[in-house]
């Protein structure tokens, strides 16, 4: 019982910095944010490891590594990014992107209670989480924005495909996270690259990606 | 995973790392190796000394093989002249290389390999892998064009895995079974809501890594900033190899989940694309951005050729082989164009190549000629299949008619836009002919001579694999 309110404490953790990173104005508050994300997928992968899974516990240990000391460091070493952009530049308000998101959690949650999920309102917190982070890709034009909402889709789908997969072996939850990890840190490293070739941080004033 | 499976990725990967570590004097040496090592799989294939797990399978790997032989070809030529007019130095020759190998193993890897995850890793690494390529000439183009792939092929990737893993665990069978090879039809009970809800979203995961609309936005953008070689492999394999996933996943999960209701998905994607390139491919002025609107049309035909399936799926599979190879040619002639002409745009004094170059002209004739599906060109063979097959079952007749309406306005785009580039006149001080390097024309040559007899030469050079693949396509589940 303690394990499964934990469970979904984490995954409420995840969902609300999903929220968070959509909505912030810096790059170093989208970094905190990050943290703190990868602090609730850490404590979902112990919850699970906790639960009959133990060699998650290596995820999670692999998990705190990346995601707190790498990752965000990766991202934060190219000066102009880290010190300068301030703004949250947004085809609607940020008002509107809250509502948005209150309305794709509750349709997270309503998936979560189709029959066959082993954990519900977990499953759900985390679909809501997850179609969160898909608007954050459409809604926000910030370059570095919108790499953040790629580690957070990331991060989520991390969790969510281990939660779902749990019950057919811990392996499989250990190869999926560890394959979501390795893909994490080449997006931070990808992304720091296009911020050094790129002297716009705002999507709209690149040609390509607005024609 | 068999040791034999992996053997040609692990040795196109380490030959890839040799090129990083290597001098740069090197390269060539170490990816003429690598043409080596897809030749000697296709002799053992050949040979029966190297089983694959399936008719699909062989006949996938063939098309990476001979396409990526090709590419590979044109690539050392290309490259140079490419490189010498960017100023790259050794070090970006060699990540140049690198990468390409990466690539065309996780090529090899999509068409081999059988575990879903594995196979979600290899479109991964194929992805991650083109972002870079994409990105290789590094101006602002290129780079804007890499950042949009990136994203929104990302994106996609990650629906693919949670869909697959929603998908398979709902089968209720062990992870040792996430394998279509050694999948036992019809003995799965497993939650056919969260199947289906897996399968779809999966199916719009790699659907994303197709380039199928409503997910194709990154492609025109990618497509016509990579170098020729990448363009063609992206067009011609990386598309495929998406949808390829997609139809292997949606043969395991068949059994408790109605086929009807995976299969309209991909037929509502196909049509989706066919009317995005009928709605934009009439207005292009790039020719590898025109080339790049005729691959979501084409990669439109293989996904409704699936969705069909029957006959149309053997059509589907073949048109897999017959679009790469007309691609192929058509991507890297373009390279050509823009090496000698400095712009690929008509607009920009990319014209009368029929005058000026008349090898390059005559074999973007012959290829405009095959991939808007005329006969005798391979394209019109596979192209005959899908759309016969639509008919043949009558809840598939309606979207058979769109689509046969939706090609002939394709038909008509390209028909409008292509003389622009092939015999219009530039303006006046630029009538002269120009030189068209060898090095470039012979691998264009052979590709042509495949574009024009391919469509019933090959099924015949290799009867034996076609008669195994149509019997097993025909007896498929989708």
């Amino acid at each position: 019982m303690a394990e499964q309110l934990l469970g979904r404490i984490f995954a409420s953790l995840i969902w609300i910095m999903a929220i968070s990173l959509l909505l912030v104005k810096a790059h170093r508050s989208a970094q905190a944010s990050y943290r703190l994300q990868a602090v609730g997928e850490a404590g979902l992968l112990a919850v699970l490891a906790l639960n009959h899974e133990p060699w998650l516990w290596l995820d999670v240990g692999v998990v705190l590594a990346i995601k707190e000391l790498v990752i965000p460091r990766i991202l934060s070493s190219h000066r102009e990014v880290a010190s300068q952009d301030y703004g949250a530049k947004s085809a609607v308000g940020m008002a509107f992107l809250l509502m948005v998101a209150g309305i794709v959690t509750a349709a997270g949650l309503a998936l979560g209670e189709v029959p066959g999920l082993a954990h519900p309102l977990m499953s759900g917190v985390l679909i809501g989480a997850w179609f969160i982070s898909f608007i954050h890709l459409s809604a926000r034009y910030e370059t570095w924005s919108l790499s953040w909402a790629l580690l957070s889709l990331d991060t989520v789908s991390g969790a969510l495909a281990v939660s779902v997969s749990g019950p057919l072996g811990e392996f499989v939850g250990v190869g999926i996270e560890l394959a979501a990890l390795a893909m994490a840190v080449l997006l931070a490293w990808l992304s720091r690259k296009i911020f050094t070739l790129m002297q716009t941080t705002d999507v709209r004033d690149v040609e390509e990606l607005t024609g | 995973m068999s040791i034999s499976l992996a053997l040609p990725v692990v040795i196109l990967v380490v030959l890839a790392v040799f090129i990083l570590a290597a001098p740069a004097s090197w390269t060539i040496w170490l990816e003429r190796m690598a043409m080596g090592v897809l030749v000697v799989f296709l002799a053992l294939l050949a040979g029966g000394q190297w089983r694959l797990p399936d008719a699909l399978a062989t006949w996938f790997y063939l098309v990476v093989a001979v396409i990526s032989l090709f590419a590979l070809w044109f690539s050392e030529p290309y490259i140079r002249r490419e490189s010498d007019h960017w100023h790259w130095n050794g070090v970006q020759g060699k990540q140049y290389g690198s990468l390409l190998l990466i690539f065309i193993a996780s090529l090899v890897a999509v068409a081999i390999w059988t575990n879903f995850l594995w196979l979600w890793l290899a479109i991964e690494a194929a992805t991650l892998s083109s972002v870079f390529l994409v990105g290789t000439p590094r101006d602002r183009g290129a780079i804007e064009a890499a950042w949009k792939y990136l994203l929104v092929t990302e994106a996609g990737g990650l629906a693919a895995l949670v869909g697959t893993a929603v998908a398979l665990t709902a089968t209720g069978d062990p992870v040792s079974h996430w394998n279509y090879a050694s999948w036992v039809y019809g003995q799965h009970v497993g939650n056919a809501r969260w199947i289906l809800i897996g399968a779809y979203m999966a199916m719009i995961g790699y659907a994303t890594k197709a380039g199928l609309a409503p997910f194709h936005t990154w492609l025109p953008d990618a497509h016509s900033e990579a170098p020729a070689p990448v363009s063609a492999l992206l067009s011609g394999l990386k598309l495929a190899g998406a949808v390829v996933i997609v139809y292997h996943l949606f043969g395991v999960l068949t059994p408790t989940v109605p086929a009807q209701n995976l299969k309209d998905g991909l037929v509502i994607l196909g049509l989706l694309s066919l009317l995005v390139a009928a709605a934009f491919v009439a207005f292009q002025t790039d020719l590898k951005r025109l080339w790049a609107y005729s691959s979501i049309e084409h990669i439109g035909l293989i996904s409704l050729g699936m969705g069909f399936g029957g006959i149309a799926l053997v059509g589907a599979v073949f048109h897999i082989w017959t679009h790469a190879s007309s691609k192929t040619l058509l991507f890297q002639n373009a390279g050509t164009v823009r090496l000698l002409y400095h712009t690929s745009k008509s607009t920009q004094g990319a014209k009368a190549l029929l005058a000026r170059t008349p090898w390059t002209g005559g074999m973007l004739a012959l290829g405009s000629a095959a991939i808007v599906g005329l006969p005798p060109f391979a394209p019109f063979w596979s192209e005959w299949l899908i759309l016969v097959g639509g008919f043949q079952a009558a809840s598939n007749r309606i979207p058979d008619i769109i689509a046969v309406g939706l090609l002939v306005v394709i038909f008509s785009g390209i028909a409008l836009r292509i003389p622009n580039w092939l015999w219009v006149p530039g303006s006046h001080d630029r009538q002269e002919k120009i030189r068209e390097p060898w090095g470039l024309m012979a691998p264009n040559l052979f590709l042509a001579l495949l574009v024009l007899a391919g469509g019933i030469g090959v099924p015949i050079l290799v009867h034996p694999l076609w008669h195994h693949l149509t019997r097993e396509l025909l007896k498929s589940p989708i």
